[in-house]
C-alpha cells in the first residue's frame, strides 16, 4: 500500500506541490500552458494551508475504507487493487456527495465551466506505474512529504 | 519615493518578473521574508517593492517556473575608482540613522587572497604520484598536545606498551571540522545538521558561544563546546558532555571587540540554552572580564583543565591580528592544546560593518606566521593549530596545512552548502533560506535529513579531492604535508610577501 | 427450486454493500440477488439526467459485469411476492422458489402515493422514485408543457428544476411553509426556494391538491387553498415510505421500518435488514430512523454483510447528509440543520446576493448540524467535526468564512495522526 506522508513541520508553503500537481496532470504537461492556456488554475489536488508559522499540503489519504467512496452515487470513486481511490472525472456527475463526505476535505468541487465535477488526488497513478513517485512529492524541496511504499494493509478491526 | 528619504531609491536589487512564466502560485510572497513580494488579490497581480530587497535570492530558487530573477540595480551613478558605491549608500545611511552600521557574514572587500597566490606542486618523474584508488590515504588527524618524545616499555609477556601518558587528542577522519555558530546567531535545525554530519564523517563540530541546547546532547561526543566572553550556557553538564572545550578570546571577524545578540532574538529556547533571561540581550564583553593577561589566561585553561579532569583538549580561538605570532606562542605556554586562528575573512552573525572589513590579518599569512614561530621556539609540538575564516574550498584546506596548520574549521562554506547566498544580512534575523534566523516560520526552512546530508557531501567530495591532490604530490599521509611549504610556490606576490609566508616564488 | 446461501432482496446500493461485505470474508458461497428492476443498482439521484436524455447504461452505479466479478447470481425483473420464514424460502411472481440460508431485505422504499380525487384514469400522473417513473416520464415528455410538482422535497424540487430546464411550466405545490423542510433551515430554504424563483419556477407553500381536473386529460389542479392551477401533467412527490409488503404476515418486525439490531439482523435469526427500509441509528439524535439516503445504504449494507458472513461487526449508527447539486449554485447540509430546541445555538454568515450562506448549528459547543450553499471546498471537513464530536467552541467562527475550510483549525495531534498515519478512517458509522 502506499502513502503520501505529510511531514507538517517542514513545509515552507512554496506552492511547488500544487504547480507540479497541475502540471502533472495537465495536456500539456507544462505548468505555464497548464495555468494560462488549460484554466487549470485552482485545480490542484494538493492544496496548502497556510498559518504563519504553520503549514501543511493536504492531500487525499487514500483511506481503506473511503468515506468517498459511499457517498459516490455513481461509481465514479472505486479503490483499486494497488489501494489506490481513484475518482474518475469522466463518470463524475458532480452531485458533491464526496465534497460533503471527505473528513478531510480532500475531495474538490469543480463547479466553474460547464462540466461540474469533483476531483481529487489520484496519487498520480500514471507516474507511479512508470515507476515515478508522485508528483507532489518530487517537487517539495524540503521533504514535507514522502512516499512511502513499504506500509502494510492494517489488520481488518474486528479480526 | 513618497514618504520616503530620497537615498532609498538607489537600492541595490530590482526582483524581474516574466510575467508569462509566473502563474501566480504566490509561492515567492510567502517565501520572501523581507517583506519585498505583495499580491495584489483584485488585479491578480504580482509586484515588488524592489527598496526592501536584499538580494537573497530565495524567491528566484524556489520560483517553479523560473519566472523570476534578482538582478542589480543598473541605475548606479557614476563609477569612481575610490568612491565604490557601497561607500556611498553607508554614509547615506548613516547620515539618516547615526547609527553603527550592521552587517553579517565575512569581509567582503577586494583585499589579496593568498590562497589564489599560491600554487601546489605534483609529482612528475623524479619522484612518482600515488594513485589515491589504490593507495590508502590517510587523512586522519590528531589534534592535542604532541610530547617531546614517546618512551615505549616491555610488559611481563613479552609485547611493548606506551609508557609515556599522551595529552588528549582529538581524531578527525579528515583535517575539516565545522565551525562555532552560535545557537541564536543561526537556528537549532542548522546546528543538528552539523553535528549529525560531524558524527557521521568522523569530525568535529562546535556549538558556538550560544551554549549547548539539550536537543543536542546525543551530539555532544563529536562536539567542541566553546566558553565565550559571555560565559553563555557554561555549566559542569556543558564542560562534561563535550569532547574538548574552546575558550574563545576573539573571531576574526569582529577582532577585539565583543557579541551582540539583541533581546527580540532570544526567545525563551535560546535564553534557556543561554542560561540568560528572555528577552534580555545577550552581550559578549570585548576582553574576557577575568583575562587580562597571559598569565589570567592559563588560570582559565588549567580550572577548565580540572574541571574536565584533564581528559578533553582545550582550545583557545584567537582572531589574526599583528601580533599573532607571539600571541599564539603564549598561548601555548598556556597550557592550550589546540590554538585556533581566526582570520579576517572569518565570518558572523552581526558585527559593525567597519570592524569586519578593516580590522584583522588575513589567516594564510597568520597561519604561516605562527608556525614559523612555534617551530623557532621548539615548542611546536606542544599545540595544534587549526585554521579558519575563508576557507573556501579544498585546495584551500591543501594550502593552509602546508603553510603549518593542522586542521581548518569551516563555517561560511557549510552556510554555502544549505543554501545561504552571501546577502549580509544575517543581522535582522530575517534569512529568508532558515539559517540565521529562529524565526519558526523560517527556521523550518532547514530539515535536518536533507541538511546534514549536504553538509556530509561537502566534505566528503572534499576530501577525495584532498587525496587526488596528496596523491599527485607523492603524499599518502596528511602529516607529511604539515608545513611542508617546499610543497607551495607563490605566484603574483611581491618578494617580502613570499618570505612572510615562507614559500618561494614559482620558478624557484 | 433454486438454492443459494445468501439471498439478497433488492439489487441496488444496499445489495453492492452486502456483496463487497460477504465477499470480504466469504469468497466462495452462492449469493443470489433478486430485483424487480432491470437496471441492477443505480443511484435515485441520476435519474433526472436520464430524464433530460442520459442513457440508462450511464446510470449503473457498478457496471453490468459487477454481479459476474463477485459471483453473484441476478434475477432482474422478478418480483418477490412472499417470505416463508418457516422454512427460508421465498417466493417470486414467476412462481419460482428460492431457498436461502442467510437472507437480506434490501427492498428500500415505496412512493407515498395519496388518494386524490381525479387521479384514477389519467396518463400524465407520474410518481418519481425509481427508473420505471423516469422512463415513463422520459417518454411522456412530448405530451405536455406545463406539470404541477406536488411537494417540494428533494425528489420535487429535482424533478421540478428538470422539467423548468427543459421548457416546461412548473409549479410546485407544498403542504409545509417552505421546501427541503428536512434537509435546509430556513434561511437556506428561501435561497433554494429563490434560485428556483428565478428559473420561472412558481410555488405555493401551505398548500395541497384536492382534486385532479379534466377526463382523460388533465386541464388542471385544484388547491386546497382555493386556487386553480392549470396544468398537462402532475408529479407526486410528497416521499417514500419503507417498503413493509414482504414483511406482512411474517413475524418480522416491521412499524413503518424493519426492524434491525446493532448488527442489522432482524428479530429473525439469518434475516437482514440494510438501506431504506431498515430503520437503524441517527447519529446526530441518537434516534432510529429510516433515511433514505445512498452513503447510509452502502454502509449499512456493508455491516449487514459482513455480519452474514459471520464476523460480529457493529453498526455504528449514519449522519443524514445531503447535497443538492441541481441548482445554480450548489447547496450541502449534514446532521441537525433546524434546531428543535433552545438548547442549541445556531451561528451563520451570508451575503446579499444570497449566493453565500453558511450555518452552524452548535450544541455543548459541539457541531451538530451545518448547511453551506455556494462555497462548499472542504465541507466534509464539517461532517467529520459532527462526527468526532471535537469541541469547536474556540474556532466556530473561523468555519463561517468563504475560504475552503480545511484543517489548520483541527488540534495538531488529529492532524498529526491523518498526515503520517499508516491506515485511515473505518467504517464505524
Amino acid at each position: 500500500m502506499k502513502k503520501v506522508i505529510i511531514v507538517e513541520d517542514f513545509c515552507i508553503a512554496c506552492y511547488n506541490c500544487e504547480v507540479a500537481c497541475i502540471a502533472v496532470h495537465s495536456k500539456s504537461q507544462d505548468p505555464v500552458k497548464a495555468y494560462k492556456r488549460e484554466g487549470l488554475r485552482g485545480r490542484s489536488n494538493a492544496v496548502v494551508e497556510v498559518e504563519s508559522p504553520l503549514a501543511f499540503s493536504v492531500m487525499c489519504r487514500h483511506c481503506k475504507h473511503p468515506w468517498c467512496m459511499d457517498a459516490c452515487i455513481s461509481g465514479a470513486i472505486q479503490r483499486l487493487d494497488n489501494g489506490i481511490v481513484y475518482l474518475d472525472e469522466e463518470r463524475c456527475v458532480g452531485c458533491w456527495g464526496c465534497v460533503v463526505g471527505c473528513p478531510y476535505g480532500a475531495a474538490h468541487p469543480n463547479i466553474a465551466g460547464k462540466d461540474k465535477h469533483a476531483f481529487k488526488c489520484d496519487l498520480c497513478i500514471e507516474r507511479l506505474d512508470a515507476g515515478l513517485r508522485p508528483a507532489c512529492v518530487e517537487a517539495c524541496p524540503n521533504n514535507a512529504l514522502l512516499y512511502d511504499e513499504t506500509i502494510e494493509e492494517r489488520e481488518e478491526v474486528h479480526t | 519615493m513618497l514618504y520616503k528619504k530620497p537615498q532609498i531609491q538607489f537600492y541595490p536589487y530590482i526582483v524581474q518578473r516574466d510575467d508569462y512564466k509566473c502563474v501566480r502560485c504566490l509561492g515567492c510572497v510567502e517565501q520572501c521574508s523581507y517583506d519585498a513580494t505583495f499580491y495584489d488579490e483584485e488585479l491578480d497581480v504580482l509586484w515588488n517593492k524592489h527598496e526592501a530587497c536584499v538580494g537573497c535570492k530565495r524567491c528566484e530558487a524556489m520560483c517553479p517556473t523560473d519566472a523570476l530573477k534578482i538582478v542589480p540595480n543598473p541605475s548606479r551613478p557614476y563609477e569612481h575608482a575610490s568612491w565604490k558605491w557601497d561607500l556611498v549608500m553607508d554614509a547615506y545611511l548613516q547620515a539618516n540613522t547615526g547609527s553603527i552600521i550592521i552587517t553579517g557574514i565575512g569581509n567582503d572587500k577586494p583585499y589579496r587572497v593568498y590562497f589564489d597566490h599560491l600554487l601546489i606542486d605534483a609529482c612528475q618523474v623524479t619522484n612518482p604520484s600515488i594513485d589515491p584508488l589504490r593507495e590508502p590515504m590517510e587523512l586522519r588527524t590528531f589534534l592535542g598536545r604532541k610530547g617531546e618524545k614517546i618512551e615505549l616499555a616491555e610488559t611481563e609477556s613479552g609485547k611493548i606498551e606506551l609508557k609515556t601518558r599522551l595529552a588528549p587528542q582529538l581524531e578527525l577522519e579528515t583535517p575539516i571540522m565545522f565551525s562555532a555558530m552560535s545557537y541564536g546567531s543561526i537556528n537549532l535545525n542548522f546546528q543538528e545538521s552539523m553535528a549529525r554530519a560531524a558524527v557521521k564523517l568522523g569530525t568535529y563540530w562546535n556549538t558556538g558561544e550560544g551554549g549547548l541546547h539539550k536537543k543536542l546532547y546525543p551530539y555532544a561526543g563529536r562536539g567542541i563546546v566553546q566558553v565565550a566572553s559571555g560565559r553563555f550556557g557554561v555549566s559542569r553538564d556543558y564542560l562534561k558532555a563535550a569532547a574538548a572545550v574552546e575558550i574563545k578570546i576573539g573571531q576574526g571577524a569582529k577582532p577585539g571587540i565583543g557579541g551582540h545578540l539583541p533581546g527580540e532574538k532570544v526567545n525563551a529556547d535560546i535564553a534557556e540554552t543561554r542560561m540568560i533571561p528572555p528577552g534580555s540581550d545577550a552581550i559578549s564583553p570585548a576582553p574576557h572580564h577575568d583575562i587580562y593577561s597571559i598569565e589570567d589566561l592559563k588560570q582559565l585553561i588549567y580550572a577548565i583543565k580540572e574541571a574536565t579532569r584533564y581528559e578533553k583538549p582545550v582550545f583557545v580561538k584567537i582572531a589574526a591580528v599583528h601580533n599573532v605570532a607571539a600571541i599564539a606562542s603564549g598561548i601555548a605556554r598556556a597550557g592550550a592544546d589546540i590554538i585556533v586562528v581566526d582570520g579576517f575573512r572569518g565570518g558572523t552573525g552581526a558585527t559593525p560593518k567597519s570592524v569586519r572589513d578593516h580590522v584583522g590579518i588575513p589567516v594564510e599569512v597568520a597561519i604561516a606566521a605562527v608556525d614559523r614561530r612555534l617551530r623557532q621556539e621548539g615548542i611546536r609540538n606542544e599545540v595544534s593549530i587549526v585554521a579558519t575564516g575563508g576557507i573556501r574550498s579544498s585546495a584551500d584546506v591543501i594550502k593552509i596545512i602546508a603553510l603549518g596548520a593542522d586542521a581548518a574549521y569551516i563555517a561560511t562554506v557549510a552556510m554555502l552548502a544549505i543554501g545561504c547566498t552571501l546577502c549580509q544580512t544575517c543581522n535582522t534575523g530575517r534569512c529568508a533560506w532558515g539559517i540565521t534566523t529562529n524565526d519558526p516560520r523560517l527556521a523550518r526552512r532547514q530539515n535536518p535529513d536533507i541538511a546534514s546530508e549536504q553538509l556530509y557531501n561537502l566534505v566528503t567530495g572534499w576530501s577525495h579531492e584532498m587525496k587526488e591532490m596528496l596523491g599527485a604530490m607523492g603524499i599518502n599521509s596528511i602529516e607529511s604535508l604539515k608545513g611542508n611549504r617546499l610543497r607551495l610556490r607563490s605566484i603574483g606576490l611581491t618578494e617580502k610577501e613570499s618570505e612572510i609566508l615562507g614559500v618561494l616564488p614559482v620558478g624557484e | 427450486m433454486i438454492r443459494s446461501e445468501y439471498v439478497i432482496v433488492g439489487a441496488n446500493v444496499a445489495a453492492v454493500g452486502a456483496i463487497d461485505g460477504i465477499r470480504r470474508h466469504d469468497k466462495k458461497s452462492s449469493i443470489l440477488t433478486i430485483s424487480y428492476e432491470s437496471l441492477g443498482s443505480y443511484s435515485k439521484a441520476m435519474l433526472a439526467e436520464y430524464i433530460e436524455g442520459a442513457n440508462a447504461q450511464w446510470l449503473e452505479y457498478r457496471g453490468k459485469d459487477y454481479f459476474k466479478k463477485m459471483g453473484v447470481d441476478c434475477l432482474f425483473g422478478r418480483k418477490v411476492t412472499g417470505i416463508d420464514i418457516e422454512k427460508s424460502m421465498l417466493a417470486t411472481d414467476n412462481g419460482d422458489e428460492v431457498s436461502y440460508k442467510k437472507l437480506l431485505l434490501g427492498v428500500g422504499g415505496v412512493p407515498f402515493k395519496p388518494v386524490i380525487k381525479g387521479a384514477e384514469g389519467k396518463e400524465l400522473v407520474f410518481t418519481f422514485t425509481d427508473f420505471l417513473d423516469a422512463e415513463k416520464i422520459r417518454e411522456a415528455l412530448k405530451k405536455f408543457n406545463s406539470a404541477v410538482v406536488i411537494g417540494a422535497g428533494f425528489t420535487g424540487t429535482e424533478i421540478a428544476y428538470t422539467l423548468n430546464k427543459l421548457n416546461k411550466k412548473v409549479t410546485v405545490v407544498e403542504l409545509g411553509d417552505r421546501a427541503l423542510v428536512k434537509a435546509l433551515d430556513p434561511k437556506s430554504s428561501e435561497i433554494a426556494e429563490k434560485l428556483m424563483k428565478d428559473e420561472g419556477i412558481e410555488f405555493y407553500l401551505n398548500d395541497t391538491v384536492e382534486e385532479i381536473a379534466g377526463n382523460k386529460e388533465i386541464t388542471g389542479v385544484s388547491l386546497k387553498s382555493g386556487k386553480f392551477i392549470s396544468c398537462e401533467a402532475v408529479i407526486t412527490a410528497i416521499g417514500v415510505v419503507p417498503n413493509g409488503e414482504l414483511m406482512k404476515n411474517t413475524p418480522l418486525k416491521f412499524d413503518r421500518g424493519l426492524d434491525v439490531d446493532d448488527y442489522m439482523c432482524t428479530n429473525v435469526p439469518d434475516v437482514y435488514g440494510a438501506g431504506y427500509v431498515v430503520k437503524a441509528l441517527d447519529i446526530s439524535d441518537g434516534q432510529k430512523r429510516s433515511l433514505p439516503l445512498w452513503p447510509l445504504a452502502f454502509q449499512q449494507g456493508l455491516v449487514a454483510g459482513i455480519n452474514m458472513a459471520g464476523v460480529r461487526y457493529p453498526y455504528a449508527g449514519g449522519l443524514p447528509v445531503n447535497s443538492l447539486k441541481f441548482l445554480k449554485v450548489p447547496i450541502l447540509s449534514a446532521g441537525i440543520t433546524t434546531p428543535p430546541d433552545a438548547s442549541y445555538e445556531t451561528i451563520s454568515v451570508s451575503d446579499p446576493k444570497g449566493t453565500f450562506y453558511r450555518s452552524l448549528v452548535l450544541k455543548d459547543g459541539r457541531l451538530k448540524g451545518f448547511v453551506t450553499i455556494g462555497e462548499i471546498d472542504g465541507a466534509g471537513v464539517l461532517t467529520g467535526l459532527i462526527r468526532s464530536r471535537i469541541d469547536i467552541s474556540g474556532i466556530k467562527t473561523r468555519l463561517l468564512g468563504k475560504k475552503r475550510i480545511g484543517l489548520m483549525q483541527m488540534p495538531r495531534e488529529w492532524r498529526n495522526r491523518i498526515f503520517t498515519r499508516r491506515d485511515e478512517t473505518d467504517y464505524n458509522d
